[in-house]
């Protein structure tokens, strides 16, 4: 779909209003993709002023989530929004509580962060395991958005394909916790707050994944969830 | 009656031959302009397609129409006229072509936006850089693309002259500058500044580490001084007391003699003998100046190269030295360390092996910079500057030579010096 598409209304001030809406839907996802590369950054360098900077940013991101809320609202009582334009303040009602949620996340990152950073815990955390899923997680965070800007069904399919490799990572975290917890009691607090930070990025990806469906949802009209093949159901035009 | 009636029929007749002749006459004449008019236009034509081949195939010279007269003049201003189009035309389009191709080879990423911060356009950098495409995103707000919020204040209140944000994604550091170059337009760019931040990191590693190895004698330097002037203080005492601060002192000293030692090789204003070394001498020699210590690991001398390198002596055993320092520091008393030479086709190759500590593999990359050291809280008490490794890699490079190190966590380290056989 061309983007422009939301721009051929007769009403100028309806092309303004929408355009600006998409614009603060997107950058409060910035905001929460920052939010979410401090909290493991903390988490890595094991910075306490940063995951409390961090877990300051929420507010500000559920305050945007109010905002949007409002302006969708105003949008839906004046203008009466019909057919893509519908379909788009939709996406955006439902997309904005994921990226809130990816947010409460990310805080929930930086809170670990500061637990293990206390005089009892580890000062860094900087696994492997978790490296390897939050990177992936990121890129998903990055490139839902960046399909949500372009309305790109094609690119909101592959990321959401990308998603089982998150849930295979959280799989093999969560298996191999579960061996190192029974091999050695020692490791079951340091392990447990690894499977609460890979539990906390695999819903990320969930988070990223419902975006993309909303991207299809808008761009062809095609409700793609609990569908039994949402890939096959995605490519009818 | 009947002449009245032959009369009537007379004058009718010759109205109705004066109408038909009329008409007729009207209708050729008209036929007659159209074609004065259609020929006069064929003319016009084959005037201005003859120029237009003319101005193509030569490089228009007056043509077959002559060279006087008001024609001759009115055909040459046309000619002129098609002439200077046409080449307008195509300095035009080869002005356009060459803006593109600088545009596209520019590294920086550059992109146009209007008041409303739509793109108009943009370079072939910025799908590399910012990941946005010249053919489908002209049209979309540029803060719908880059959605860091640094970048967005910065788009609002472009105050600063650069914004440096790092791109998590790619793993990589972008400098933004926004110049407003028009009323409605404003170009953003961005270049990738990677390198310059990693060494501006590693310049504040350095200052921080340099004041830290300084500062830490003279701490125990003052405090003892301190202790000295109180006046109460047991004469005996005072000769440890002032062993200490001596101690500290020399290490002091040690420090800025290897930074100055540093900057010499660095900077490449230190002379070069290069002689013939045996290098079995020099590693035998490098082990006995080390036989003093009381911790000392078993250690072997395996050298087989019999090929004499051609090198500065001086600064060849200083490498060994600092290697081997290193080694018998990180490495315990029941470990080994081995000493080894060996002679390639293209290179003879000096190893010092031990069986330390180790060093992680993030870290390798960063143990010659000055003062870098593994163990962040420098709580080992392993001794040395910090400068030793630097050394070593800043001689190897004035020799021509090169480091490698591989090691393995809690197995041990190999430093390995190269020396092409080209550089003899």
């Amino acid at each position: 779909m061309d983007k422009k598409e939301f721009s051929q209304h007769t009403s100028r001030r309806f092309n303004e209003e929408l355009e600006s809406i998409r614009s603060k839907v997107l950058g409060m996802g910035g905001l929460v993709e920052d939010m979410l590369l401090n909290a493991l950054k903390a988490l890595y360098e094991g910075d306490t002023d940063l995951a409390e900077r961090v877990m300051k940013k929420d507010q500000e991101v559920n305050d945007i989530e109010l905002s949007i809320d409002d302006d969708c609202r105003k949008i839906l009582a004046t203008r009466a929004p019909a057919a893509i334009d519908l379909r788009l303040i939709m996406a955006i009602i439902k997309a904005i509580t994921d990226i809130e949620r990816i947010g409460d996340e990310a805080e929930k990152i930086a809170r670990t962060a500061i637990r293990l950073c206390s005089p009892n815990g580890q000062e860094q955390v900087k696994h492997h395991e978790i490296v390897t899923i939050a990177d992936h997680v990121q890129r998903m965070v990055t490139r839902s958005l960046d399909a949500f800007a372009r309305f790109d069904s094609v690119l909101a399919m592959e990321v959401y394909k990308s998603d089982e490799i998150v849930d295979h990572y959280y799989e093999t975290i969560y298996r191999n916790s579960i061996t190192y917890m029974m091999e050695d009691p020692k490791t079951i607090s340091r392990r447990l707050n690894l499977m609460w930070i890979a539990r906390s990025l695999e819903r990320i990806g969930d988070h990223s994944k419902n975006i993309c469906e909303y991207v299809v949802y808008t761009e062809k009209g095609l409700d793609i969830r609990h569908a039994d093949d949402p890939i096959q159901s995605s490519q009818v035009s | 009656m009947g002449n009245d009636f032959f009369g009537l029929f007379a004058k009718q007749l010759a109205l109705i031959i004066f109408f038909v002749w009329f008409f007729w006459l009207i209708i050729g004449s008209l036929i007659l302009s159209i074609g004065l008019v259609f020929a006069l236009y064929l003319l016009w034509n084959s005037l201005i397609f003859s120029a237009i081949r003319a101005s193509i195939d030569s490089d228009l010279k007056i043509g077959w129409l002559g060279t006087r007269g008001f024609y001759s003049e009115l055909y040459s201003g046309i000619q002129g006229l098609i002439k200077s189009s046409w080449n307008y035309r195509k300095r035009f389009i080869s002005l356009i072509n060459e803006i593109n191709a600088l545009a596209a080879s520019l590294p920086d990423a550059g992109i146009i936006i209007d008041n409303r911060m739509m793109i108009e356009w943009c370079n072939k950098a910025s799908k590399d850089l910012l990941g946005i495409d010249g053919t489908n995103d002209i049209g979309q707000r540029i803060d719908q693309l880059l959605r860091y919020p640094a970048f967005l204040e910065y788009l609002q209140n472009p105050e600063d002259n650069y914004l440096d944000i790092e791109d998590h994604v790619n793993k990589r550091y972008l400098r933004f500058r926004i110049i407003r170059y028009n009323k409605n337009k404003r170009l953003v760019s961005a270049r990738d500044v990677t390198h310059q931040v990693k060494v501006n990191e590693i310049r504040q590693d350095f200052i921080a580490n340099a004041s830290h190895e300084l500062k830490t004698p003279l701490t125990t330097i003052k405090g003892y001084s301190e202790l000295i002037s109180e006046s109460d203080i047991d004469p005996k005492e005072l000769i440890s007391l002032a062993t200490v601060i001596t101690t500290q002192a020399d290490r002091m000293n040690k420090i800025i003699e290897d930074l100055l030692t540093l900057s010499k090789i660095e900077s490449r204003s230190t002379s070069i003998s290069k002689t013939e070394i045996d290098i079995t001498v020099l590693l035998t020699q490098a082990v006995k100046s080390f036989e003093h210590l009381i911790k000392r690991p078993d250690t072997k001398i395996e050298s087989t190269s019999t090929r004499m390198l051609i090198a500065d002596e001086q600064l060849l055993y200083s490498i060994i030295e600092n290697l081997l320092s290193n080694a018998y520091r990180y490495t315990s008393n029941d470990g080994f360390i081995i000493l080894r030479s060996l002679d390639y086709d293209h290179e003879t190759v000096i190893e010092i092996i031990d069986s330390g500590a180790g060093i992680p593999n993030n870290e390798i990359s960063r143990i010659t910079e000055r003062f870098y050291r593994v163990d962040k809280g420098r709580s080992s008490g392993t001794g040395g500057t910090g400068l030793g490794l630097a050394i070593v890699k800043h001689s190897l490079d004035l020799l021509g030579g090169m480091l490698e190190i591989e090691s393995e966590i809690n197995k041990g380290s190999t430093f390995r010096c190269r020396f092409p056989i080209k550089n003899r």
